[in-house]
């Protein structure tokens, strides 16, 4: 197919995601509403949990759903770049991830090891990137391995990321996530059930922000990142 | 007597989910614009929680009519709407409260129809 062809494709995969986020963003949504109204409700324990399973399933779908719908949005809305800390990014992150911590029964760990205090960034997509990977993260967490959130420098550069435990995305995945985002493939190893869906939606994400993701692979897992340039606004001062 | 809310919904579950969380009021639901307008002639509720997308005319037509009579343009309206995020600057000062679906929760409903309501 001539790259004309292709990219047309391309953007029709697009539109017809989108399209169908759109439609499920509603019925994932009174899910999720259903299940708090009945979380106010007395149950037993096993009913709680059920029901916050429930709910934080919805959650999880609906991130995705909502993700998609912004991605298609990123063309034509405003998502600023401004200085933005990375740790309280981090640190916002694994508050919100608390509950989903919590019905895992495991923690997240994090390293923060850069001096950088800034890095120019959209607030708001970085989190939502930051999210995913944790979340998706913390599904493949155990009681001997658990994932972590991590900051660190590389060159002029920040390093954020996420070590995952969980086996690796397939060769193909990736590479079609690397397409459909018009970067280079890179092969790396095989992660069953995996559509890459939410690669895809963190890496238009990085997109937006001047930067792309990054993989390296681990014998027992992966670990995903994003790298952000360093703010040179304190610098100025 | 309990105030009287109009909601303005077309997906039946979230209608029946809205009634639920809002019982303390007195709540009538309707599924398109037009409807929710023949009411509002015959009674001028306390309070309208409106869907944006929905059969018909929009919620934003709906707005515009209710502020086009002096009757109803003081009527407390609150925009309840999984696309929230997208409406940006389309919302103007006159609608009391903006609810995302996707991250709403019951309290945020109710605490967003007291405070409407006040």
């Amino acid at each position: 197919m001539n790259s004309k062809g292709e990219k047309e494709r391309l953007l029709a995969v697009d539109s017809s995601l989108v399209a169908v986020a759109h439609e499920l963003k509603s019925p994932l949504a009174l899910i999720r509403q259903l299940s708090l109204f009945l979380n106010e409700a007395e149950g037993d324990a096993e009913q709680k949990k059920t029901i916050e399973q429930l709910g934080l399933a919805s959650e999880r779908a609906l991130r995705l759903v909502t993700g998609l719908t912004k991605a298609a949005r990123l063309e034509d809305a405003m998502f600023e770049l401004t200085p933005v800390n990375p740790y309280q990014v981090c640190d916002e992150v694994l508050r919100s991830l608390r509950p989903i911590q919590k019905l895992k029964n495991t923690t997240m760990k994090h390293r923060y090891r850069s001096k950088t205090k800034l890095v120019v960034a959209n607030r708001d997509l970085l989190g939502n990137l930051l999210y995913g990977f944790c979340d998706n993260a913390l599904h493949h967490a155990s009681e001997t391995y658990k994932p972590e959130l991590f900051v660190k420098g590389v060159g002029q550069k920040v390093r954020i990321g996420v070590r995952d435990y969980g086996p690796s995305l397939p060769t193909e995945v990736w590479r079609k996530v690397k397409k459909a985002s018009k970067l280079d493939p890179q092969p790396i190893g095989g992660r069953p059930n995996s559509s890459g869906l939410g690669l895809y939606v963190a890496q238009s994400f990085a997109r937006a922000m001047n930067s792309k993701l990054g993989v390296t692979q681990h014998r027992d897992g992966v670990s995903f990142y994003i790298d952000l340039p360093i703010s040179t606004q304190l610098s100025l001062l | 007597m309990s105030a009287l809310i109009y909601v303005v919904e077309d997906d039946d579950l979230m209608v029946e989910h809205l009634s639920r969380v809002l019982k303390s009021y007195t709540v009538k639901t309707f599924s398109n614009g037009l409807d929710a307008i023949a009411a509002v002639d015959k009674k001028v509720p306390d309070l309208i929680i409106l869907d944006i997308v929905l059969d018909g005319p929009s919620g934003f037509a709906l707005l515009n009519e209710l502020q086009s009579y002096t009757d109803t343009s003081n009527v407390p309206v609150i925009i309840c709407s999984s696309m929230a995020e997208e409406l940006g600057e389309l919302v103007d000062n006159s609608v009391c409260a903006v609810l995302d679906k996707v991250t709403m929760t019951p309290d945020d409903i109710r605490a967003a129809a007291q405070e409407a309501l006040r």
